[in-house]
């Protein structure tokens, strides 16, 4: 760091910056030069390594209002004081303020490269909408826990800038790791050196979990969403149905150059002219049962049937297919909600049977 | 679960909704079965992920 000071600004709501409470969350963008409120504490914190050259403040409202515009506007009077490190709230419970702290601290991130370090409350929604891009830090939901956010928010920021020079954006061997510094993970994978291979640390995790001993996972699941569930159908016999599959099932030749493994595409296939000449593109299963009777997949027949018995109204006459085999879930995601999209636009379908291997 | 709030469990990952031991006949019945099985769930009020068998 040598004996340059860091030049710090910081970000805070109207209340914080002392322009007002509630009546005053419609006021725009304000700068004062120096820390303002909380920023007393924070350039106590910095000491004599770093200056509070400027204070951003708006007002929640105003910029709740129109968070990317704001964002823009913030970002530019941010980037006039050219600082080396960028710090917003802390938010507390605030969601708001929280959502404004976030969208500041992704903006300046994106825009000027500098590490950004912002506190929340774990429910506060601007945790989740921001977490990726910013270094949240943990805080209560009462800001009289001011002092001790700030100290790890200063803490966090001076070991974030000592790593720097060593630090490779690519493998993020110095990243500091989330439980050490109390911030929100930002579900970044960081390399770090071990002295003992994958084998023999998988081998002791599992033998100290059959021990009922306490061990760490190296792997961190996916948090998968709660999704609404639709309302049931009320009308079978009055209702179209759509079948889509993410086991593989193309028309011959693929001519949506589906991936066998890993891929990011989907299809949409006239169902009639694809059972007559298909083929399977899916590395993750034994394809023969699927290739000699494809119905054992997408149920076509059962479903030709039935329609014929008037049980269910009518079969959508298009397949949706994709190829589901080790895709990171959010393309899944992502390619779910395409194909959603198409068959809200297509308007007959009231459902879709999805089968998968 | 993946975000699906109505499941039901398929026969095996090589062929959900079919069974190769079984007769053309046999085979084709059991599918119908997953289907309609399927369909119920989808006239069924559900409150969160629910996964069915075709024994439930």
């Amino acid at each position: 760091m040598g004996g340059k000071k860091l030049r710090v600004v910081h970000f805070l709501n109207q209340f914080f910056g002392q322009i007002g409470s509630e009546e005053k969350a419609t006021t725009g963008f304000v700068v004062k030069e120096g820390p303002v409120g909380p920023g007393l504490a924070l350039q106590k914190e910095l000491g004599d390594r770093g200056d509070i050259v400027a204070t951003v403040i708006c007002g929640d409202d105003y910029f709740s209002a129109n968070l990317d515009k704001n964002a823009e506007e913030g970002l530019k009077l941010v980037a006039s004081y050219q600082p080396d490190l960028f710090f917003a709230g802390p938010a507390f419970a605030g969601g708001r303020y929280g959502v404004a702290c976030g969208a500041m601290c992704k903006a300046v991130s994106a825009e000027l490269g500098i590490f950004v370090i912002t506190g929340m409350y774990e429910e506060n929604p601007g945790v989740d909408l921001y977490r990726k891009y910013a270094f949240i830090c943990k805080a209560p939901n009462i800001a009289r826990g001011m002092p001790e956010v700030l100290r790890n928010m200063v803490r966090l920021a001076f070991r974030l800038i000592s790593g720097e020079k060593e630090m490779s954006i690519l493998t993020r061997e110095n990243l500091p790791k989330p439980e050490a510094y109390n911030y929100f993970s930002r579900n970044l994978l960081r390399n770090e050196y071990c002295e003992k291979t994958i084998a023999e640390r998988a081998v002791e995790k599992l033998v100290a979990k059959l021990q009922g001993k306490p061990f760490e996972s190296e792997v961190i699941p996916p948090i998968f969403e709660r999704v609404m569930p639709p309302a049931p159908i009320k009308d079978l016999s009055k209702c179209e149905i759509a079948l889509v599959s993410d086991g593989g099932l193309v028309p011959k030749g693929n001519p949506g150059r589906l991936a066998t493994r890993s891929n990011l595409k989907w299809g949409a296939y006239d169902i009639e002219a694809l059972f007559r000449e298909y083929e399977v593109t899916h590395a993750g299963y034994f394809n023969d049962h699927v290739l000699e009777r494809p119905d054992r997949l997408v149920p076509f027949d059962v479903m030709r049937d039935l329609v014929k018995e008037g049980i269910v109204g009518k079969l959508h006459r298009t397949f949706f297919s994709t190829s589901g085999n080790c895709t990171v879930s959010k393309r899944c995601g992502e390619m779910g909600e395409e194909m959603g999209a198409e068959i809200k636009k297509r308007e007959t379908i009231a459902a879709a049977i999805l089968t998968s291997t | 679960m993946v975000g699906v709030n109505r499941i039901v469990q398929g026969r095996a990952v090589t062929n959900p909704v079919g069974d190769p031991t079984l007769t053309k006949e046999q085979e084709k019945e059991l599918r119908r079965e997953y289907v309609l099985k399927a369909l119920e769930l989808l006239q069924k009020e559900v409150d969160g992920p629910t996964v069915l068998t075709l024994e439930e």
